[in-house]
């Protein structure tokens, strides 16, 4: 334990060290809003895959899935499929035409497209609102790695977390996020890939593993979940994934549609890669300890206890560096909703660049500090977490945002009664109707009240103008902020 | 505007307090796992296993399971409650797993909320390297956090443990490797030798490991530094 504590401490500093590096530079190189939002849009395809797997590979796949997988077996690997599903309605439908309208937040572009400040005050809040979840999972997760590796209360480590990632989120925005990301790509699937090798090494192999699981429960090598909680869960990520605001804040950030596309093809590839690791390391994790004090905290006991120290040090790492790559996101998306959006569009539309990006600062600060109460409370494990946030982002953005950039269709009023449908929609069966029809998920009654609100509302009500149509679906927001101008 | 951040603030906290559901309130824990291994000759291990448990109700069978490799008969079991008298069992087979089910804890005095119990058995093996023994895992979690699992290994006289043993062993005295963990693991692997030299310890497994993954990094570092390079160009 002690060789195993100097060797991870002295890593960590080298990695933090790294990323001050990376964070002084962003901050060199960011001098404006768009700078501190979208990078200058000159992210390439690699760089670009590597941030978008890295932003969405978060706690809730290192900690959360390995331990999701550690405690049902293997059939939660079928949600991948779903959430590639979601990826590919993203590279189709999203992802191109959004970074082709060129706006800096999904408000932005809703407000655009409704030519409506209503519907961006609304999903600027809807996106604090969903994100906030998000953020108590990432949080409880840095708490259960931090309870394994040195058994300290989870307040220090959460606001350790806190603090490191303000800093580098205020430091340099997407720039600096987008190159460490990077990094810690690499890192996670080096130590992915090394880490399978050895767990492998020490049972004797994947098929006594096999039959140990099944022999302990056939259940875990069998079907844990009904294929309607799996078509659940897998709607949950992968619509969510196909209208996720911080992941299309990345997109925004490359350098064009082609590059969009071709990142995410490279996202998809380091996807399968960590999708399939995480699996077997739950499973084999599984068999080592078959009684774990929590679920959560197997790929943690696993870097600590039976990888090499360099290799140990390095996943644990890793993990940290997720969990820190996905808040940096949360924070930059949920902060530019309250100072981009609300009060440089809503409230003062004359703010200077320096104030905006003063508020987008302090606004980071603010939101980065709320979710710990809630994650000190440990409601239960962040995989169900990430579920429930998964649930009310499809719910409330998928509608508007793929019709919004796909079809004529659509009114304001529309568009926020289809995202106040999909959130009451999610979270009053949450609360009520999955006690009663438990085979029915939420993500599926919001999906489908907000979807048909949309219709409806916008069959009846004033229709957004011909003008902004037009160059809504030529893609041309500079056009037509200069004709608004 | 202050309506719709309240608003907003309100369904955060409704919503988030409403949709969690709560863990489970206290619940019967592993609080002590002390763990005896013995080698009785090259092919013949004893392991002892002394268990405290807290929450446990008056009549509960306890259930532990014990991995099984080929090659290995398991001998011998017993296990004794808390008065130290043996209490009896039931065992389920399973193709890699054997299940022992005991009432242990009707062997502890009335009032006490602790039970201490004890599990003994032998193995016998047919092969040599790597050795793998099984070790009784309960069905009770450990409390988080705590390191309650000590397990100890007498090496066979004049064996030292090499540094791809499972788990890696973090003490090390006169023919005894130990370590304290927070949960029970289903085996442990021991690999032994008469003597380890320089060159055994550079190329075990996990040094290998260590230098593939710094090479991997350094690798990969080089090739984004020379592509930016050559965009910058």
């Amino acid at each position: 334990m002690a060789g195993v504590s100097v060797t991870f401490l002295l890593v960590l500093v080298v990695y933090f060290f790294v990323i001050l590096c990376i964070g002084v530079f962003g901050f060199r190189h960011t001098s404006t809003e768009e700078d501190f939002l979208t990078a200058g849009r000159t992210i390439g395809p690699w760089v670009g895959g590597a941030v978008l797997a890295a932003t969405q590979i978060s706690a809730g796949t290192f900690v959360g899935t390995v331990g999701r997988h550690y405690a049902t077996g293997v059939s939660w690997v079928w949600v991948w499929p779903g959430l590639w599903c979601g990826w590919l309605i993203s590279a189709i439908f999203v992802a191109p035409k959004l970074r082709e309208f060129g706006a800096v937040t999904i408000p932005d572009f809703l407000a655009f497209r409704f030519n409506s400040q209503l519907v961006r005050a609304l999903s600027a809040l809807l996106i604090i609102f969903g994100y906030m979840i998000l953020l108590v999972a990432q949080y409880q997760a840095c708490g259960e790695i931090f309870q394994a590796i040195f058994g300290i209360e989870p307040i220090y480590s959460m606001l350790l977390l806190m603090l490191s990632t303000l800093v580098y989120t205020i430091l340099g925005g997407v720039r600096s996020s987008s190159y460490i990301d990077f990094l810690q790509t690499l890192i996670m699937i080096s130590g992915l890939l090394m880490a399978i090798p050895i767990l492998t090494y020490h049972t004797g192999g994947i098929e006594i593993v096999g039959e140990y699981l099944h022999s302990l429960d056939s259940r875990l090598t069998g079907w844990w979940y009904n294929w309607k909680q799996i078509l659940g869960f897998s709607l949950a990520f992968g619509l969510t994934m196909a209208a996720a605001p911080y992941e299309m804040v990345r997109f925004y950030s490359m350098r064009d549609k082609a590059t969009v596309r071709n990142a995410i093809g490279v996202c998809f590839l380091f996807q399968a890669i960590i999708g399939g690791a995480v699996m077997t390391i739950g499973l084999i994790m599984r068999m080592l300890f078959p009684n774990l004090s929590s679920a959560d905290q197997a790929s943690s006991i696993m870097a600590l206890g039976l990888l090499p120290p360099i290799t140990g040090s390095l996943f644990l790492v890793a993990m940290i560096s997720a969990i820190m790559s996905t808040v940096n996101s949360i924070l930059i998306v949920t902060a530019s909703g309250l100072s981009h959006d609300i009060y440089g569009k809503l409230i003062n539309p004359q703010a200077s660049e320096q104030l905006k990006l003063f508020l987008n600062r302090a606004s980071v600060f603010i939101l980065g500090a709320m979710p710990v109460w809630f994650a000190l409370q440990r409601y239960t494990d962040v995989q169900a977490i990430v579920v429930i946030e998964a649930r009310f982002i499809a719910s409330f953005f998928f509608v508007p945002i793929v019709m919004g950039l796909n079809s004529r269709v659509g009114t304001s009023a529309g568009a926020v009664s289809s995202m106040l449908g999909g959130f009451l929609g999610c979270l009053l069966w949450s609360i009520w109707g999955g006690y009663y029809y438990p085979n029915i998920d939420a993500v599926e009654v919001g999906i489908a009240v907000s979807a048909l609100l949309y219709f409806l509302v916008s069959r009846f009500t004033a229709p957004v103008p011909e003008q902004v149509l037009r160059l809504c679906s030529a893609n041309r927001i500079s056009e037509c902020r200069r004709k608004r101008s | 505007m202050k309506i719709l951040k309240l608003s907003a603030l309100s369904l955060f906290i409704i919503a988030s307090t409403g949709m969690l559901t709560s863990v489970a309130a206290a619940e019967a824990a592993l609080v002590d796992f002390d763990c005896q291994i013995k080698f009785a000759g090259r092919h013949q291990i004893e392991v002892t296993a002394v268990a405290k448990a807290e929450g446990l109700g008056g009549s509960e069978a306890l259930t532990h399971t014990l991995i099984r490799y080929d090659g290995q008969r398991i001998k011998d079991l017993r296990v004794k409650g808390q008065d130290g008298r043996p209490v009896e069992f039931q065992l389920g087979l399973e193709h890699r797993v054997l299940r022992l089910k005991s009432p242990v804890s009707s062997s502890r005095p009335p009032g006490n909320p602790d039970l201490t119990y004890t599990i003994e058995y032998k193995i016998e093996t047919m092969s040599d390297e790597p050795l793998r023994i099984p070790l009784p895992v309960p069905d009770l979690r450990a409390r988080p956090g705590k390191r309650a699992v000590h397990i100890s290994v007498s090496l066979p006289e004049g064996e030292v443990a090499t540094v791809d043993s499972f788990p890696s062993f973090t003490g090390q005295g006169p023919a005894r490797v130990y370590i304290d963990l927070a949960n029970v693991p289903s085996f442990i692997r021991l690999q032994s030798r008469r003597s380890v030299s320089w060159i055994d310890q550079f190329i075990a497994v996990s040094n290998l490991n260590d230098a593939i993954i710094v090479a991997l990094i350094i690798f990969g570092t080089l090739v984004w530094e020379f592509k930016y390079k050559a965009q910058a160009r």
